[in-house]
């Protein structure tokens, strides 16, 4: 079964697509989406792009909005769920839709090419109420609730892979969420959503891996 | 998934795996060696099994085990150049034991989880078998390697315990100890295996024809302890699983049964340093015990050498240093107990003063990098460990902490006091005991309360005894949680065997060489009157009399240490044992 399902991912997805010059794209990934979303559009007026269904354990292929500014709307329920507006400059991006208390999502765009958020680079997002703090490697971040960070980890292992300790902020000091062991990859950019758990309200976080190509010497 | 053994011997003749762990998934298929068909080699064994014989992953009753994973909620797209020149994951298939929080059937998982018993085979993953074994296999979508519960310190040790991941596990985790000196007490063998052998037959698609295996189910502290396998109805003490007949066993109250009342431990044993400060073989040790010179681990331990000089009994003992067989089965013969206590007293105070018999004693412990040294003496009644714990006094909490699965547990007076109240009311509801055994064991039968664990367990987990109350309320599982012929034997804790649960083994520890379900002294007072001729007291007399037990029988025909069942006198098989008078007083009447 797991083969077959192995076999299922590789055959019928796309190969991964690199961004295309000259053309408005956006790559979406969601926090987390309620299980009876459907496919979503992007639209402006009368003027929407092909429907497809929006990811959280990856980055969607790129999707062409009608404008730089444009509404997420959820077909099944003709409802909108984000309004996102595009920089100015720039027309490749990454837009995480972060779920709102208030219902649907607020959005964090990026630009997809950012020197800032490189292969091997790490986005933490805090979605928590709580300050997390951490280490990957020998880089540390201190995240306060709803704020967000890109770092880069250095001083892996020789074995290839990041000592790593997350943590979050009490008023008796920090408390250990997690003391793991990350791969040192050069050929991945990591989001990690840092969140209460629903159920046992509890912090904690939910990574995602964007497969990029590697860098080019003196990139 | 295959085999991973370590075997001893032929592997394929008489041999004995150890550390064994198996998922039969493809059972009937493998071959042993590369390019061998099946139906060559070892014909016995080489069985290919039709489909319908086989079993298939998803079948619908491996759905928990191996749920269907897909969607977008699960998965990721793996775009196929992304693995040109790396492995990305998309699933973890694990194995593991299960925790307080990573356990997907509930159930006292730990109280079946014994360390040093990993040969265990999954034989169809039904659910009385998921249910029963501490063990659990899985499948679950992984989308990164940043996701992967796989937590470990940084210097490469995982967590157990309370669960898998940082948060709430913990590095090490004590639920059983190694003695670093001869054990005085039956019930220090509660860290022992005991977990009994079972020799499979072979069947077709069985890789373990000539395996031992523990038999089911496992157990984690089986002597001393006595809860009431789930698996098994409450008035049987074997049984089989209903799935596949492989064969049960209530391993506590078949070992204690064979334990308590035939054997006892008496200290005359090798005194290695530095667990003593001098060191002395065992035959020093006799000597210096039976010449006076010096007392036995267990000081209430008296010699009594029944007139025979102290030199020449210790001599028809050993063969150079060495003991022989006589003296094993003569040794007890020749010892007194100052002050046996009888499990059958129904007094409160004497509960309390046996049950606290370790306040003021001072206890052996480790640092974290296992050098040993005497800890400073507790406030409080300190439980009692074989092995030498972390000096870390952990206490009865709701909240899952690291502390739980290395300490040690200390007991305050007041909460000595409300055991004791416990046990009176124990022993009120089961006594009288006829033996230690019965004492120490489950009411097999169909009282289901009296059924389900010994005397000072039931005691322990009464509602009136605060020792393990927080543990008790908040972190246990019901007794519907599974598909079990015992169900409300399965209620309790799940993590049984952790240090900062106090288990009726830890009760008897200190307490068990002094145990007895018989009292030998006793106080006798007669009475007398003489009557004129018209019926009228004229004169009245009281007297009392110690008398005590003596090792000798009636008639000394028969040898002290004849076995009852192999006496040859009359006198002796009706009356036994000979009492001695030691101590005759009148009394006043204003005594009486």
């Amino acid at each position: 079964m797991t083969r077959r399902l192995f076999a299922i991912l590789l055959l019928s997805l796309p190969l991964y697509a690199t961004a295309r010059e000259g053309k408005l794209e956006v790559r979406f990934l969601a926090e987390r989406i309620p299980n009876d979303l459907g496919p979503i559009a992007l639209v402006v007026e009368d003027a929407r792009s092909e429907p497809f269904d929006l990811p959280m354990n990856n980055l969607s292929p790129p999707q062409t909005p009608p404008a730089r500014a444009f509404r997420l709307l959820a077909l099944d329920h003709n409802r909108p769920i984000a309004s996102i507006t595009l920089p100015e400059q720039g027309d490749s991006f990454v837009a995480l839709l972060i779920s709102s208390p208030k219902g649907g999502y607020s959005s964090v765009v990026m630009p997809y090419r950012n020197p800032k958020f490189r292969p091997g680079d790490i986005y933490f997002h805090n979605l928590a109420d709580k300050t997390v703090v951490g280490f990957v490697g020998t880089s540390k971040f201190v995240l306060p609730p709803e704020k967000s960070t890109v770092l880069t980890p250095k001083g892996a292992r020789a074995e290839k892979f990041y000592d790593v300790g997350l943590g979050v902020r009490e008023k008796e000091g920090d408390r250990v969420l997690a003391t793991t062991r990350w791969p040192e990859d050069k050929l991945a950019r990591f989001y990690v959503f840092f969140y209460v758990e629903p159920v046992k309200e509890r912090i904690t976080y939910r990574a995602v891996d964007e497969f990029v190509d590697p860098e080019k010497p003196g990139a | 998934m295959t085999h991973n053994s370590l075997l001893m011997g032929n592997p394929w003749g008489a041999n004995i795996h150890i550390g064994q762990v198996s998922v039969d998934h493809c059972y009937g298929y493998s071959r042993s060696k590369v390019g061998e068909r099946r139906t060559t080699g070892n014909p016995p064994r080489n069985k290919t099994l039709a489909n319908s014989e086989r079993v298939f992953a998803n079948a619908p009753r491996y759905d928990e085990v191996y749920p269907d994973i897909a969607g977008t909620q699960q998965t990721r797209v793996i775009p196929a150049n992304s693995i040109a020149s790396r492995k990305a994951p998309f699933m973890v298939h694990s194995y593991n034991i299960k925790t307080e929080m990573e356990n997907k059937r509930g159930g006292r998982s730990f109280a079946r989880f014994n360390p040093k018993a990993h040969n265990v085979d999954f034989f169809n993953l039904y659910e009385e078998e998921r249910d029963l074994l501490p063990y659990q296999p899985g499948i679950t979508a992984l989308t990164s390697w940043l996701n992967a519960p796989l937590d470990e310190s940084t210097n490469g040790r995982g967590f157990f315990g309370s669960s898998m991941s940082s948060q709430f596990g913990s590095n090490f985790v004590n639920t059983h100890s190694v003695p670093r000196q001869p054990i005085i007490s039956l019930a220090a063998f509660q860290d022992s295996f005991a977990n009994g052998f079972n020799r499979l037959g072979e069947t077709a698609g069985t890789e373990h024809a000539n395996a031992r295996m523990p038999l089911l189910p496992q157990i984690s502290h089986a002597i001393g302890n006595s809860l009431a396998p789930s698996l098994i109805p409450p008035d049987k003490t074997e049984g089989n699983l209903t799935k596949n007949p492989r064969p049960l066993a209530d391993h506590s109250y078949l070992a204690n049964r064979a334990l308590w009342d035939d054997w006892f431990l008496s200290g005359i044993a090798p005194q290695p340093t530095p667990a003593f400060t001098q060191q002395r073989d065992q035959k020093t040790v006799a000597e210096e015990f039976f010449s006076g010179e010096k007392s036995l681990p267990v000081a209430r331990y008296l010699p009594d050498s029944g007139g025979l000089e102290s030199s020449s009994l210790v001599s028809s003992w050993f063969s150079g240093i060495t003991p022989t067989q006589q003296a094993i089965t003569h040794v007890a013969s020749h010892l007194r107990v100052d002050g046996l206590f009888n499990v059958n007293s129904t007094s409160v105070e004497a509960w309390k003063m046996v049950l606290a018999a370790l306040k003021g004693s001072r206890v052996v412990v480790r640092d974290e990098n296992g050098v040993q040294s005497i800890a400073p003496q507790d406030s409080d009644i300190p439980i009692a460990v074989t092995g030498a714990a972390p000096n870390q006094i952990t206490s009865d909490s709701k909240a899952m902490t690291a502390d739980q699965w290395q300490g040690r547990r200390t007991l305050t007076e007041e909460e000595i006091d409300g055991l004791a109240r416990a046990i009176v009311k124990e022993v009120r509801k089961r006594g009288p005991f006829l033996s230690l055994a019965d004492f120490v064991n489950r009411r097999v039968g169909s009282d289901k309360a009296l059924a389900k664990s010994g005397a000072i367990q039931s005691a322990l987990d009464s509602d009136e005894v605060e020792i393990n109350k927080k543990q008790n309320s908040s972190r246990a599982v019901g007794a519907a949680a599974n598909h079990f012929f015992f169900p409300e034997a399965e209620s309790g804790p799940m993590h049984y065997g952790a240090p900062s649960l106090v288990k009726q083994g830890d009760i008897l520890t200190p307490i068990a060489p002094i145990l007895s379900a018989r009292s030998d002294s006793f106080l006798v007072r007669g009475y007398g009157e003489a009557k004129d001729k018209t019926g009228n007291i004229i004169a009245r007399a009281w007297c009392e009399a110690v008398v005590e037990r003596d090792r000798r029988y009636i008639d000394p025909s028969d040898e002290a240490t004849v076995l009852p069942v192999s006496l040859t006198r009359e006198v002796n098989r009706t009356f036994g044992r000979r009492f001695d008078i030691v101590s005759f007083r009148w009394l006043n009447s204003n005594e009486i």
